[in-house]
């Protein structure tokens, strides 16, 4: 059967039928396409403004923690600083005593030694009948000398370690001023100065 | 929401930080006041041994005049003499008191562990 122009046509446009339906598709896509975009151009957005939220207060937490802890590092150390200076002063306290015992001992021995000299130069010129009495009192200045030489080598030990420990005492005592002026900020350097000044003025007095 | 969830976080780590930090602030002052009185403590007693040791030495030195005077008898020289030895070695013994003392302050002092590290920049 003939078929119309009308017709043919139809049947040859049958190919526009997916066209059409793809044409409609994008744009459709094209709606969809453009509100994700957005949605992840806002989300995007919003995930930066929290990530710098985040990164602002990190930074805020470190300063808050570094504040914190340099300035209980500053007391610490001022602390074990002035304790570190005390103990070094107990230290040289009892070096001093020590070194005092041993002057008068050492006085004391010079002393024994110089009556005992006396007393051997008065034997020799001393009639007989006296030299033993003489004698017997050089016997009891040697004894004395030779009881007191061990208590003095003791006391002399005591004295070298007293010596030894004051020194470490100081060591330590300067290692912490040291410490707080390069590791405090600002308030190390402040209380580093207001001591040096404050020795300083000491010096200038005496 | 995650802006307010964040700021939340970040008061409360905050607080964590300033409540530690005053906890350790005053564990200082409490290891500060304890110090304090084991101080005072050793210096009492380093007054105390000075004083007793400043006697030995005048006592000692008195004796020792008395012994070389003339017109002594062998026993009074003798008895002075050991009356000296005496007080002589009570002088160590004051030393070892006062080492003592200054080692009981040495191992007062708090540890030096933490300081370490910032002593030497660690």
């Amino acid at each position: 059967m003939p078929s119309s122009p009308a017709s043919r046509a139809r049947s040859n446009a049958w190919w526009l039928v997916p066209v059409a339906t793809v044409g409609a598709a994008a744009a459709i896509w094209a709606i969809f396409d453009r509100e994700a975009r957005d949605a992840r151009n806002q989300w995007e957005r919003d995930w930066k403004r929290v990530q710098r939220s985040v990164e602002d207060h990190r930074r805020n937490i470190q300063r808050n923690l570094n504040r914190a802890q340099t300035s209980y590092d500053f007391h610490l150390l001022v602390d074990l600083h002035f304790s570190s200076f005390r103990v070094a002063d107990h230290a040289y306290s009892s070096l001093r005593d020590a070194r005092k015992s041993l002057d008068a001992m050492g006085k004391m021995l010079v002393q024994a030694k110089h009556r005992k000299n006396e007393l051997i130069q008065k034997k020799r010129a001393a009639p007989f009948e006296e030299r033993q009495q003489i004698q017997a009192e050089i016997d009891i200045l040697t004894e004395l000398r030779d009881d007191i030489f061990p208590d003095k080598d003791a006391v002399k030990q005591q004295r070298d370690e007293l010596h030894s420990e004051l020194k470490r005492l100081n060591n330590q005592t300067h290692q912490l001023k040291i410490a707080i002026r390069d590791r405090c900020g600002y308030k190390g350097r402040d209380w580093y100065n207001r001591l040096e000044e404050r020795k300083a003025r000491n010096r200038r007095r005496k | 929401m995650e802006a307010k969830r964040v700021r939340e976080q970040a008061q409360v780590v905050n607080n964590v930080i300033d409540k530690t930090y005053k906890l350790k602030m005053e564990e200082l002052e409490h290891r500060r006041i304890a110090l304090e009185r084991t101080f005072d403590l050793a210096d009492m007693n380093l007054d105390r041994l000075y004083i007793e040791r400043s006697d030995v030495l005048k006592m000692a030195n008195t004796l020792q005049k008395e012994l070389t005077k003339d017109g002594l008898s062998l026993e009074e020289r003798t008895l002075f003499k050991e009356l000296i030895v005496e007080l002589i070695k009570q002088l160590p013994q004051f030393g070892e008191s006062a080492q003592k003392n200054l080692e009981s302050l040495v191992q007062a002092l708090p540890p030096i562990e933490m300081p370490r590290a910032l002593l030497t920049g660690e």
